[in-house]
């Protein structure tokens, strides 16, 4: 009792020192003059994050404010009364009263005068340049340049012509376009850790480029098309596709991982052309995975775009009538007690929920994702069990960070950028307990046995905000459990603030955290071992069915937007969407719920999945309380207001629980990662297997890993 | 009414004003902005660049294209067509055309009897610019002093 | 009864009187001598002879059937060759008197104010073409001078010589068509032919300047789309050195001729006052004596330059509308020939590529133009926020162009305020109690083109 108390109140001093400390931490302002009109500002403010936070157009190239800064391109050269000389207003620090003239005329001039020396050099390519239409060049040309040049050489001695530099077969490098503004170089070296890109010479003669004749390939690489302000770095499965005038926009989310990577969906005539991040502050900053962004090519293949039936050893095509009739009487034929449902990896909550709501109407209670995970007694009742319980931006904050059977470089890319941020920006120290990997910051290796954990205690004693990430690979073995039942020793021992989760679970399924939030089960090939299905519906369920095949005679129905394994395999198929098609709600690792909005239409015949077990329960004489998304989102809400309460993040409660339910036993053995490099990143499962993009791409990284430059 | 007469009597023996229209034919100026070609370069190349700038001023969205990389890597247009019913002759394509390769040409004489026919696409726009290459250079170096 | 009277006689105060002071016994009615009055007179009484009519007897079961006499109704338009367009006209005719003239427009809505919100202020040009396809170029001055002042900007001397040119020719080709217009109304034939003939030759100038006969694209903000072709006024001047003598044999064969004067002369005839509280504008206001003319009161593109007479008549009705377009056709080639007289050298558009497009030559060699062509072909300019009305005299009468621009390069509103609507709405008010026939007459001398009615 005496305990308990003494620790709240210890609890209370912790808190209230840190708001102290908060208190004093705020940071004096300053106040300075735009345009004679005062504001104030932090005094740590450049000027030119000033004018960006009042809202003053003010041009600049190589400045980004996720990467460090530059000041190389000139362009936001501004007066600063008192000063002769005109300022970099990326680089330079405010002062009290000081006097910022963005419209003065000698502002302009310096401005104008900048843009005519970039385009001197410029080719005149915007015609059949990717970038025209959202090119800064030319942008802040038609804003701040001259509407004419006096560059007339260009029959004579001509432009700048530079080679081209091969980046692999996903980024696309015109150096003649470059200006030179090194946000490319600061990337890779600062977010993606590959010091692949440099300068080399200087002044007119200065070139961007490998050094070495290198591909530049990373898990994050596109990142640095969006970052280029001019279109000098292109993607290749987009070239020449579109112009951004023409192409419409639907905000969406990532399924490729876990992570809940805000997107921006890309698309024209009813193709899904291209895919860009979207901001989010808290998750992906302005970042996303190279399988996010171009594995969308995926979509078009092996699509199923009409119901089909198996008759002998071949699948033909049916209407959707006779199908459903079929599949119903498929349902109706089997012991209702034992049908059996398994999840794929990009479900989306709405399909999870009314396939359970069927199969619990039908009288079973199989519902069960492929991923196993069953460590705990407290199975997935505690939500902290299985999912990442520190908000994703405050992982930059961590001081010391355990990664445990993971390589969050390519299970999470996302999420990565945030641990090497914390790495680059806050002297974070990391270990490993797991094989060797690629890591893009430098790692301790605790070594690979699942003993080799009770080193992680002294390596994480002493740490104010330390993290422990453990793969949700590890949690499937039977190491699952010593696993987590040390790791949450060692965060007994450790004296953290309440409100700072250490042990995360990193998953990647996107379908993961929505369906165990439904009511799903992990472990579906366990279950199929354990009792025998009567009939079995797979909803885009793939990876499961290379392990086990259903006994002949048991019907199975499966149900989702690209064949393969499973539908092979399947007495029916009816076929579904994907998620540029029907959208729908998502939850991230951290239990983060967000809505992705549909883009396209769906090809042929396919309908929204959860349409199509709304319709399926309707031929099977089962009446579902739903029939619009409207009612249906008011059942999801029903069962969790997570899945109504959009966007933001929510602590998990008992996250100490759960290492007390963890089932006791003795690890053995080594831990193992199955994707160790980046070229068992581009083709993990069977969405991205599909895309040729993601085949070109592991077969470069091969390539690049057999290079005699590979490690320099 | 005499002298209304007299001047009716005058008309009759002026020459006629009308002309006999298929084998006659009215003038026509060098900016004359009438049926849509697509041209080519002397080698046979043709000109269009996909860069889609006359898709994005038609005002009347007559124009669709799709680009693609053609095998030698340049930038080409898969799909070039236009709608000549939803055209408006505004000749705005042709200004913005940075290569000089969409031309309303000087052909007026393209009705057909089915909607169908006037959808036209590349293949028939690059005819169009074959059979009418000789009156649409000579009418651009016409114009020369002028753009 | 009598309560109606006072009702109707006295003042109201009297009346609040009345009603506040005596029962107002609705039910029970009481004949006065007033009303006893009307029966003194001679009254059918039933005799041998009506006995031998045709009685009904009323009852229960047969009651009088209570016919309704209504005047006949027809359906002028939107097919009919008289209506000069789409232009339906409900008449309630009273044997062949017109009692009520209701004119149904819209068969010609083509939303152009709504596009325009949705396009660059450059694409939404032609579109004004489409309004007035008479006088396309007039039409595309008044949006240019539009984007123009909100812009900020002016078009260099030339370029408003060559708009003060074109809008002219325009006025000239529409008076044409209009004035052979009424006489085919009215009966003849032949000076529609010839005039036919003049427009011809104007269409075939407007074809040398910008490449399309009527709908020209041809005035942008800034300026003009291309400068003129060598020649060009030479062959302007000729046209209109013998325009004058073409116009006096019509004026030989129509205006002298008396069964054209009666057709016309006191046909559709209006007022001052009501031309102005109607909204009219251009001849169909001066014509009932106003002088008004936004060339000569609210100058544009230089027109304060150039010496003309405004036309005004008298009576306001279609001989003198008729009177009014030849002698401003007239007027139109006395500017012509004082444009082509002092036409200034220089540009022929605004030497800003951030409004109008680079010359080609300059846009395949310069970086900087190439971009500004770029931006300017698929984005447009951006356009200051603001809001103006711009007016011109267009050859109909006013059109005018109320823009509100956000900032951005599309507008944020485009009212236009065309000059036929009004005057075809007038149609209500002086046609009934003219005959049938004079409909044709004054539909074609009120000068309307459905294009711009409907926009």
């Amino acid at each position: 009792m005496l305990k308990n108390f003494s620790k709240l109140l210890k609890c209370r001093c912790f808190q209230s020192t840190s708001f102290r400390l908060q208190q004093q931490q705020t940071v004096p302002e300053v106040e300075v003059f735009i345009n004679g009109r005062s504001v104030t500002v932090p005094s740590y403010f450049t000027i030119l994050q000033t004018l960006r936070r009042e809202r003053v157009t003010f041009p600049s190239f190589c400045y980004h404010e996720r990467l460090s800064i530059a000041g190389n391109c000139r362009m936001c050269l501004v007066q600063i009364e008192g000063m002769a000389k005109l300022q970099i207003a990326c680089a330079l620090n405010v002062g009290k009263g000081m006097k910022i003239r963005t419209n003065s005329e000698k502002t302009m001039l310096a401005q104008e005068s900048v843009l005519e020396f970039l385009l001197i050099n410029h080719p005149l390519d915007c015609p059949i340049c990717d970038q025209g239409g959202e090119c800064d060049l030319q942008d802040l040309s038609m804003r701040f340049g001259n509407d004419r040049s006096r560059f007339t050489d260009i029959h004579f001695s001509g432009k700048r012509a530079v080679e081209d530099k091969d980046l692999g077969p996903l980024i696309r490098a015109e150096m003649n376009r470059c200006i030179h503004c090194t946000r490319c170089i600061r990337f890779s070296s600062q977010v993606c850790g590959l010091d692949v890109l440099g300068t080399a010479g200087r002044g007119a003669d200065m070139l961007v480029g490998t050094y070495v004749d290198k591909m530049f390939l990373s898990e994050l690489s596109g990142n640095i098309i969006d970052l280029c302000p001019v279109g000098a770095l292109t993607a290749i499965p987009y070239m020449f596709k579109a112009r951004p005038w023409e192409v419409r926009k639907a905000n969406s989310i990532d399924v490729t991982d876990a992570t809940g990577t805000n997107i921006v969906v890309n698309f024209r005539f009813d193709r899904v052309l291209r895919v860009l991040p979207r901001e989010h502050e808290e998750i992906n900053q302005e970042w996303l995975s190279d399988k996010g962004r171009w594995a969308i090519d995926s979509l078009e293949m092996q699509r199923l775009v009409t119901p089909m039936q198996r008759v002998n050893t071949c699948l033909c095509p049916l209407d959707w009538d006779s199908a459903l009739n079929i599949a119903a009487g498929l349902i109706k034929c089997a012991n209702p007690k034992n049908i059996m449902a398994i999840a794929g990896p990009h479900c989306n909550v709405e399909t999870l929920v009314a396939a359970k709501d069927f199969l619990n109407m039908l009288g079973s209670e199989h519902t069960y994702v492929e991923r196993g995970m069953n460590y705990s007694k407290s199975n997935t009742d505690l939500k902290a069990g299985f999912s990442l319980n520190v908000n994703m931006k405050d992982i930059v904050k961590a001081d010391r960070i355990l990664l445990v059977g993971t390589n969050p470089r390519f299970e999470a890319p996302v999420l990565n950028a945030w641990i090497r941020q914390a790495y680059r920006t806050n002297e974070c120290d990391i270990f490993v307990v797991g094989p060797c990997c690629d890591y893009n910051y430098h790692v301790n290796y605790l070594g690979a046995d699942v003993d080799c954990l009770s080193n992680a205690a002294s390596a994480l004693q002493g740490a104010k905000r330390p993290l422990i990430f453990v793969g949700i690979s590890q949690l499937e073995t039977a190491n699952g459990g010593p696993i987590m039942s040390t790791l949450s020793k060692i965060v007994a021992s450790l004296k953290v603030g309440s409100d700072w989760g250490v042990l995360n679970i990193i998953t990647r399924d996107a379908s993961f955290a929505g369906a165990l939030e439904a009511g799903w089960k992990p472990g579906a090939l366990e279950a199929v071992e354990k009792n025998v299905p009567s009939l079995v519906l797979s909803l885009g369920a793939d990876e499961s069915f290379y392990d086990w095949k259903p006994p002949a005679g048991i019907p199975f129905i499966y149900i989702g937007f690209q064949g393969d394994r499973s539908s092979e395999l399947a007495t029916i198929v009816l076929p579904g969407c994907a998620y540029t098609e029907s959208g729908g709600l998502y939850l991230n690792m951290e239990g983060r719920s967000q809505y992705a909005m549909p883009a396209v239409t769906p090809p042929g015949m396919a309908r929204p999945d959860w349409k199509i077990i709304r319709a399926l329960a309707e031929y099977s004489d089962v009446c579902m309380p739903y029939k619009n998304l409207d009612s249906l989102h008011s059942r999801m809400g029903q069962i969790s207001p997570n899945f109504t309460c959009l966007g933001c993040y929510q602590q998990k409660v008992f996250p100490d629980l759960v290492g007390q339910l963890v089932t006791p036993a003795k690890g053995t053995g080594c831990i193992d990662i199955d994707m160790k490099t980046l070229k068992d990143y581009y083709c993990s499962d069977v969405f991205t297997y599909n895309s040729s993009t993601m085949i070109k791409a592991q077969k470069a990284a091969v390539e690049l890993a057999r290079s005699s430059y590979a490690r320099i | 009414m005499v002298s209304g007469f007299a001047v009716t009597l005058g008309h009759m023996f002026k020459e006629p004003a009308t002309i006999n229209y298929p084998f006659e034919k009215g003038p026509l100026s060098p900016r004359f902005r009438g049926e849509h070609a697509l041209r080519r370069y002397a080698t046979g190349e043709e000109r269009c660049i996909a860069c889609k700038l006359c898709e994005a001023i038609c005002p009347a969205q007559a124009i669709t294209i799709e680009a693609e990389e053609r095998c030698d890597g340049s930038r080409r247009a898969t799909r070039y067509d236009i709608d000549m019913t939803k055209c408006i002759f505004c000749g705005y394509c042709q200004e913005a055309c940075p290569v000089d390769a969409i031309v309303e040409g000087p052909n007026f004489e393209y009705s057909t009897e089915t909607h169908e026919e006037l959808l036209y696409n590349k293949e028939k726009l690059l005819a169009n610019g074959d059979r009418w290459e000789p009156e649409i250079a000579s009418n651009i170096k016409d114009s020369h002093l002028y753009r | 009864m009598q309560l109606l009277k006072i009702l109707s006689t006295n003042s109201f105060c009297k009346v609040r009187w009345f009603s506040n002071n005596l029962p107002l016994l609705a039910s029970k009615w009481f004949p006065d001598p007033e009303y006893v009055k009307q029966f003194n007179g001679s009254v059918m009484y039933p005799t041998e002879a009506t006995d031998k009519y045709y009685k009904i007897y009323y009852n229960s079961l047969v009651s009088p059937v209570e016919r309704k006499l209504r005047n006949m109704w027809i359906n002028f338009g939107p097919q009919h060759p008289a209506a000069h367009g789409v232009l339906r006209l409900i008449l309630e005719l009273d044997g062949e008197i017109v009692v009520r003239a209701d004119p149904h427009i819209g068969f010609l809505h083509r939303a152009t104010e709504k596009l325009m919100e949705y396009k660059h202020y450059n694409q939404s040009l032609p579109y004004m073409d489409r309004l007035d396809y008479v006088s396309t170029i007039s039409n595309e001055i008044a949006f240019s001078l539009a984007v123009e002042k909100l812009l900020g900007i002016e078009a260099p001397p030339r370029a408003k010589a060559i708009r003060v040119l074109g809008n002219e020719l325009c006025r000239v080709a529409n008076h044409l068509l209009n004035v052979s217009g009424v006489i085919l109304d009215a009966g003849g034939i032949t000076p529609f032919f010839w005039m036919c003939e003049e427009r011809e030759k104007i269409y075939e100038l407007f074809e040398r300047l910008c490449g399309a006969r009527v709908h020209c694209a041809y005035v942008r903000p800034g300026g003009v789309s291309q400068d003129m072709p060598i020649g060009f006024m030479d062959d302007v001047h000729d046209l209109c050195m013998k325009l004058g003598e073409r116009l006096d044999e019509s004026e030989d064969v129509a205006t002298g001729n008396r069964l054209f004067y009666q057709r016309t002369a006191g046909i559709g005839a209006f007022s001052a006052h009501e031309a102005i509280s109607m909204g009219f504008t251009g001849p169909m206001l001066r014509c009932a004596g106003v002088k008004w003319d936004l060339r000569v009161a609210f100058p544009y593109d230089g027109y304060d330059m150039y010496d003309f007479d405004v036309v005004v008549g008298t009576f306001g009705d279609s001989y003198d509308r008729h009177l009014l377009r030849l002698q401003e056709i007239r007027e139109s080639l006395k500017i012509i020939n004082q444009v082509i007289n002092t036409m200034p050298e220089g540009e022929y558009k605004t030497d800003d590529s951030k409004v109008c497009l680079p010359s080609r030559k300059e846009m395949k060699c310069s970086m900087e133009s190439l971009i500004h062509h770029f931006k300017l072909c698929t984005e447009g300019y951006p356009v200051p926020p603001g809001a103006t009305y711009t007016s011109i005299e267009a050859p109909k009468g006013e059109l005018g162009l109320y823009m509100v621009a956000d900032g951005t390069s599309k507008p944020y509103r485009i009212y236009l305020r065309p000059c036929s609507y009004t005057h075809l709405m007038g149609i209500s008010v002086f046609c009934p109690r003219l005959m049938l026939a004079d409909i044709a007459v004054i539909v074609a001398s009120i000068d309307v083109v459905f294009g711009d009615v409907d926009r």
